[in-house]
């Protein structure tokens, strides 16, 4: 039992650090099952209030009235076992055990993986905000249920849901007389003082809200300038009157007093200016391919004519050439020495130039390549040093990771575990055992006794036979009646014995139960609370007497 | 909403130099009709009809002839001034001070002046409130209405397969009048009524779920 016990511990431990750890739950004071199983309970469940989280140090019926409230709430939470004051104020290890086992089997389990985690940081926005969230759907979900038209009265509306928003509809056409009144014309100002419905009636009609309209309106016109006019159309639509059509009649009128000459004349003149206008265009096309051909030629005549300079200018310059042979000749070879020198003392000075930049060149590539083998040397200083480093903190962890699985007490719980579940299995191996065995010999017994009980049939039905005619047959007869009475006699006397050494053992089992409980001490506990009860109750008595006296003497 | 018309309360003053635009040529033209094109009692009137049509949009109310008895284009273009206004300042957190200051840079007449800041003084909260409310949301769901089909006979065969099956129409009622308004009408058989329900009881589960841990 002692690796319940430390687990319960250990368990009790991360619930609430206050509560001292000690090796065993016997040694257990009730302050301290009193905070443990309370701590328990708060942790299954955050809304009960009112729970005792100590024992009362002074009177005796305030302590037991706490044990009493603990008691229940644990009965509350679905503890079946037997449960009252006395397992808080006079606790005895079996039923502790019990007790606390089963709540710590019904602590939330979120809580207790999330646990050190949560600890540690602060609550942050989005933890509030589920909170907030949690405390409003609780609100909602006790409020009782209300009809929908009498949702937005008092406390309900804060609540949401009150199904009384508006629409955002506005009517994008509202038609109301502009700011310029010179721009009116008289029908659209007689429109508007006698037939146009006003603004109310307009947005009324239509179903849109009333001030949408108004403030789509008002921006409307504001920025009219820059809204795309065929948004704006729309709204300058019902503005616009149509002309009226008099005037448009009016317009046509003179244009129709200009055309009384016969069509037939006209006619005519529109055919002879037709087919001028025909004949012109067939000109125009003619010309249009002539003058084509005649650029077409221009064009390959410039040609021929600068292949032809060319081909001239050549030939003005060898018949020079071959004015004064000698004299050229001798020119042309005083040219030709002059760029020879020319070329040489480039070539040196280009060798001059070149040779320092060689020489430059050559330093900068070694000096790079010493400067790129520095850095491999340093990459590699460097990563042996990291190695050495990360191999000391595998050593380091590797320790560390030896001692955790000393400390991790999981694995030997489980081994143990298994150990257990073996030797149960073993034990009820050898049961079977046992049973089938008991009841092989029930069976032999059962044939024993039926073949006896056949047999003494068989002889008392002899016997009895005879016993009619022969003396000694009737002596023999009483004497097998008086065996079979002894005999069955004996058998009751060795099942008795039977049953009673059974009752032995379980009353020892009992006793061994009993013991366990240290009833002993308990009693002596109740014992000498009921002393201070009565203790208590006489100086109750004494101070009622002494105030019943104040009260005759007055 | 609540928070964001406070707020520009407080900026309001700062915000003085940029307020001056905020309402169009059409509406200081109705303003300016108050008091000068049209009487002192008639205009009056105007104001007090107009805010209460802008505060209670479906509730009926008497109408007032005699405003338009006489100049009944500046009448209706003063009531669309009117109206205008309240919802530019409301929408702006404007207090009857700041109303004032804007008012007086347009020249108004002092009477008219003094009646529309007083209304607007009265009226603030309610029209505070009336703003709140506009907006776009989905529907509140808050009635349901049923009904089993069957179909026993149709155009296109004599007899039919019997199988029920439900018409569900979601609605709500509007706040106003009163009247139904259908928000879904759908049709479904049994088993996909049942996994309806399951999934709106799945809502519930989770809703307590969050309640609860």
């Amino acid at each position: 039992m002692d690796e319940v016990d430390k687990i319960i511990m250990h368990q009790l431990q991360q619930i609430d650090a206050s509560i001292e750890p000690t090796d065993q739950l016997t040694t257990f004071t009730p302050e301290q099952v009193v905070r443990a199983v309370s701590s328990c309970l708060l942790e299954i469940n955050p809304t009960l209030t009112e729970l005792p989280r100590s024992l009362p140090g002074g009177a005796m019926a305030q302590r037991f009235s706490a044990a009493t409230v603990l008691a229940e709430r644990c009965k509350e939470s679905g503890y079946r076992g037997d449960i009252g004051y006395q397992i808080f104020l006079y606790p005895n290890a079996v039923e502790l055990r019990r007790l606390l086992m089963f709540l710590i089997e019904r602590l939330p389990r979120e809580r207790q993986n999330a646990d050190s985690a949560g600890k540690a940081n602060a609550l942050n926005a989005r933890e509030q905000l589920q909170r907030e969230v949690r405390k409003k759907l609780t609100e909602q979900l006790k409020a009782p249920w209300v009809p929908q038209f009498c949702r937005a009265v008092a406390n309900r509306q804060k609540q949401g849901c009150s199904c009384q928003s508006i629409e955002f509809k506005p009517h994008l056409n509202l038609n109301i007389p502009g700011a310029k009144l010179a721009e009116r014309s008289k029908e659209v100002q007689q429109y508007f003082e006698q037939l146009a419905p006003n603004l109310f009636q307009q947005v009324d009609a239509s179903s849109y809200d009333l001030i949408a309209s108004v403030l789509h309106k008002n921006d409307l016109e504001r920025w009219g300038e820059l809204v795309p006019s065929a948004v704006n159309v729309l709204s300058a639509r019902e503005e616009e009157v149509p002309p009226s059509p008099l005037l448009q009649v009016a317009e046509k009128l003179p244009e129709n007093s200009e055309a009384p000459t016969p069509v037939q004349q006209l006619g005519d003149q529109v055919q002879q200016l037709r087919a001028q206008a025909e004949k012109l265009l067939a000109q125009r096309k003619t010309l249009n391919a002539h003058l084509e051909t005649l650029k077409a030629r221009e064009a390959s005549a410039a040609g021929e004519l600068e292949n032809i300079q060319a081909v001239l200018k050549l030939h003005e310059r060898s018949c020079l050439v071959l004015a004064d042979p000698e004299e050229n000749v001798a020119k042309l070879e005083a040219l030709l020495r002059a760029t020879e020198a020319k070329r040489q003392a480039l070539t040196q000075q280009w060798q001059d130039y070149r040779s320092p930049l060689l020489s430059t060149l050559d330093t900068l590539k070694a000096a790079k390549d010493a400067q790129q083998v520095q850095n491999v040397r340093m990459g590699i200083e460097q990563l042996e040093l990291e190695l050495l480093a990360k191999t000391q903190k595998h050593n380091e962890l590797s320790v560390r990771s030896a001692q955790q699985t000393h400390q991790a007490p999981r694995k030997e719980y489980t081994r143990r575990i298994h150990e257990f579940i073996g030797n149960i299995r073993k034990q009820r191996d050898d049961i079977d055992k046992v049973l089938d065995d008991t009841r092989q010999l029930q069976k032999q017994l059962n044939v024993v006794a039926a073949q006896l009980e056949r047999q003494f049939n068989y002889t008392d039905d002899l016997l009895f036979q005879s016993a009619k005619h022969d003396l000694h047959a009737k002596k023999a007869y009483k004497l097998l009646a008086q065996l079979h009475a002894h005999c069955s006699e004996l058998v009751e006397c060795v099942t008795n014995t039977g049953n009673v050494s059974k009752e032995i053992r379980e009353l020892e089992v009992q006793i061994d139960g009993e013991k366990l409980k240290n009833v002993l001490i308990s009693l002596q506990q109740i014992t000498g609370d009921i002393q201070k009860f009565e203790q208590h109750i006489q100086e109750l008595q004494s101070q009622i007497r002494t105030v019943e006296n104040a009260i005759t003497a007055a | 909403m609540a928070t964001a018309t406070q707020s520009s309360t407080s900026n309001a003053n700062s915000e003085d130099a940029n307020n001056s635009g905020l309402l169009s040529a059409t509406v200081v033209a109705g303003l300016q009709n108050l008091g000068t094109t049209l009487n002192a009692a008639i205009s009056k009137t105007l104001i007090a009809n107009s805010m209460k049509l802008t505060l209670h949009p479906d509730a009926i109310i008497a109408p007032v002839p005699e405003i338009y008895a006489t100049n009944a284009a500046s009448a209706k273009q003063s009531e669309y001034a009117v109206v205008t206004l309240y919802a530019v300042a409301t929408k702006h957190g404007w207090d009857s001070g700041t109303l004032r200051q804007q008012l007086e840079a347009h020249g108004l007449h002092a009477s008219a002046l003094d009646e529309l800041t007083r209304v607007y003084e009265d009226n603030r909260k309610e029209l505070v409130l009336r703003q709140l409310q506009l907006g776009h949301n989905f529907p509140h769901i808050t009635d349901v209405q049923w009904r089993i089909v069957c179909d026993v006979k149709s155009s296109t065969s004599g007899s039919s397969s019997g199988a029920p099956h439900f018409h569900i129409n979601l609605g709500q009622y509007r706040q106003s009048s009163g009247e139904r308004v259908t928000i879904v009408e759908f049709m479904c058989n049994a088993e996909e009524l049942h996994s309806l329900i399951n999934r709106l009881k799945d809502i519930e589960r989770h809703c307590n779920q969050v309640a609860i841990t």
